[in-house]
């Protein structure tokens, strides 16, 4: 039944409404998260590419056959985009605060495995290593950094001196295809296949922490565009509703 | 139901969090030696839909406090049994349960029983009876002199001790801190060497809270706070808009 099509594109709008706000709400969210990179959702329309591929190979001349379609021929291709920029950079007066400058990511032996953030909040394990606040350790280029001394110095290319004494450089690395690593909470992102592992040249600024990149008025403003999309969608979902009510009650006169 | 809407609320109690935080660093601007406090944050899982290709988080928690260790400026008393210290270094004490802890807190006195004492923290340092003129000298020497000389007798050496890591210390109040593993090593010398700073005599550490900063940091949490609460109402809209969606 060809005309329930409209209500299923609305619905779907619906939806893609309701997962823009939650991309939204999270980035308003994480406001104040150092390190915190925000997400965008694009939208995409699935069904005019296959629409185009349908008439091109005869098959919608067959005649009442677009209901047959494949099921998510009107859904909408909804993929998260995290936008990686250079967030600012907050003075806080401890040496273990560390900030990138540039693009990288501090590499972190969780016991889940590697994992990679931007959020240089460290501290100091019970054995005396390098670590971030929860008690998983920053890796040098040699392995983790064990801090004994009561002076700790980094450098701007990553090199840390404990009572000047130099001992490892830290390990940072970029990935050429961002979009392709996977958020995981904690401040933390893990690698896929296709992130592909590549050097960086960020900067290491001590006594900083990096701020989130969340553009507040830019998603504020985005949030009364979702909402007039959620409303015009759910009018015409009331209004395919109504027009399929009269629809039955002309039926019934007959 | 609506993930958003609890997403916008964990948004909203961080920050009033952060309010909760940045207040007590406010009613703490005038005490001696205080250092503020800052909250630091951390997003939530993520949960994946559509094949992996939508990651859509659930908001922010707080990962914890830490105390900012930077200094607070001198107040100039005049009283000789006050020292700030400038630079880095805590004074090292023992309270009367015996637990050892550290200070930045200057404000020296003689306690009951002839002992130098910061707040209710013993230096290890005696006073004796018969010696007036008590001071503390820049390098950390307790000189005095009898009534009837002017000659200076050294009663005692304090010494300051300096961590790797001063945030990782435990405030237990009172301007005193615990050593904990976090804070790494620590080094203990008289002021001056390695890295320890000076004690400045007739001077004590104001509170390091910069008010003006503070405030503007509280119109920011506050803005927050609204804006997350706005996430909170666009939810809400939306669940209203979908109950009408059957008349």
């Amino acid at each position: 039944m060809y005309f329930f099509n409209g209500m299923k594109k609305a619905t779907e709008g619906m939806k893609a409404m309701r997962t823009q706000l939650d991309v939204l709400t999270n980035n308003l969210a994480n406001v104040g998260t150092a390190g915190y990179q925000k997400d965008a959702l694009s939208i995409s329309s699935f069904d005019s590419v296959l629409q185009e591929k349908m008439q091109d190979s005869g098959f919608a001349q067959m005649g009442g056959f677009e209901d047959s379609a494949p099921a998510n021929q009107s859904s909408l291709h909804l993929r998260t985009v995290t936008q990686f920029q250079q967030g600012t950079l907050k003075l806080t007066d401890n040496p273990l605060d560390l900030a990138l400058n540039g693009k990288g990511f501090f590499v972190v032996n969780t016991p889940f495995g590697v994992k990679y953030t931007r959020n240089g909040n460290f501290s100091l394990n019970a054995e005396g290593y390098l670590s971030t606040k929860d008690g998983s350790i920053v890796m040098g280029q040699n392995g983790p950094i064990k801090l004994n001394g009561d002076n700790f110095k980094v450098k701007e290319d990553g090199s840390i001196y404990v009572n000047d004494k130099f001992i490892d450089k830290l390990k940072i690395v970029n990935f050429e295809n961002l979009q392709t690593l996977k958020k995981q909470g904690a401040n933390y992102y893990i690698p896929t296949a296709e992130s592909k592992m590549v050097k960086s040249d960020a900067v290491v600024k001590q006594g900083y922490l990096e701020g989130s990149n969340v553009n507040p008025v830019r998603d504020m403003v985005a949030m009364i565009t979702i909402m007039r999309g959620f409303e015009t969608n759910q009018k015409m979902l009331q209004t395919e509703d109504e027009a399929l009510r009269k629809s039955i009650q002309t039926g019934e006169m007959r | 139901m609506m993930r958003s809407l609890y997403t916008a609320a964990t948004g909203m109690y961080a920050q009033q969090m952060n309010v909760n935080i940045i207040a007590n660093n406010l009613a703490n601007a005038n005490t001696t030696s205080y250092k503020g406090e800052r909250v630091n944050f951390q997003d939530l899982l993520y949960a994946n839909m559509n094949n992996g290709n939508v990651s859509v988080g659930a908001g922010v928690k707080t990962a914890g406090t830490e105390k900012v260790f930077s200094m607070g400026s001198l107040e100039k008393t005049d009283n000789p049994l006050h020292a700030a210290i400038n630079g880095n270094g805590f004074y090292r004490v023992e309270l009367p349960d015996g637990k050892v802890a550290y200070t930045r807190d200057g404000n020296f006195h003689i306690g009951k029983d002839n002992e130098l004492m910061i707040g209710k923290g013993k230096v290890g340092i005696k006073i004796p009876k018969d010696v007036i003129n008590v001071r503390i000298l820049k390098d950390g020497k307790v000189v005095a002199n009898k009534a009837d000389d002017l000659k200076d007798i050294t009663l005692g050496q304090l010494k300051l001790t300096r961590f790797l890591n001063p945030a990782g210390l435990k405030s237990i109040g009172g301007n005193m801190y615990v050593e904990t593993q976090k804070a790494g090593e620590r080094v203990e010398d008289i002021p001056g060497k390695e890295g320890i700073g000076m004690l400045v005599p007739g001077y004590l550490e104001k509170s390091n809270v910069n008010v003006i900063e503070a405030m503007m940091n509280i119109v920011q949490a506050q803005r927050a706070y609204e804006m997350n609460s706005k996430g909170v109402q666009t939810a809400d809209n939306m669940m209203r808009l979908i109950n009408q969606l059957k008349r």
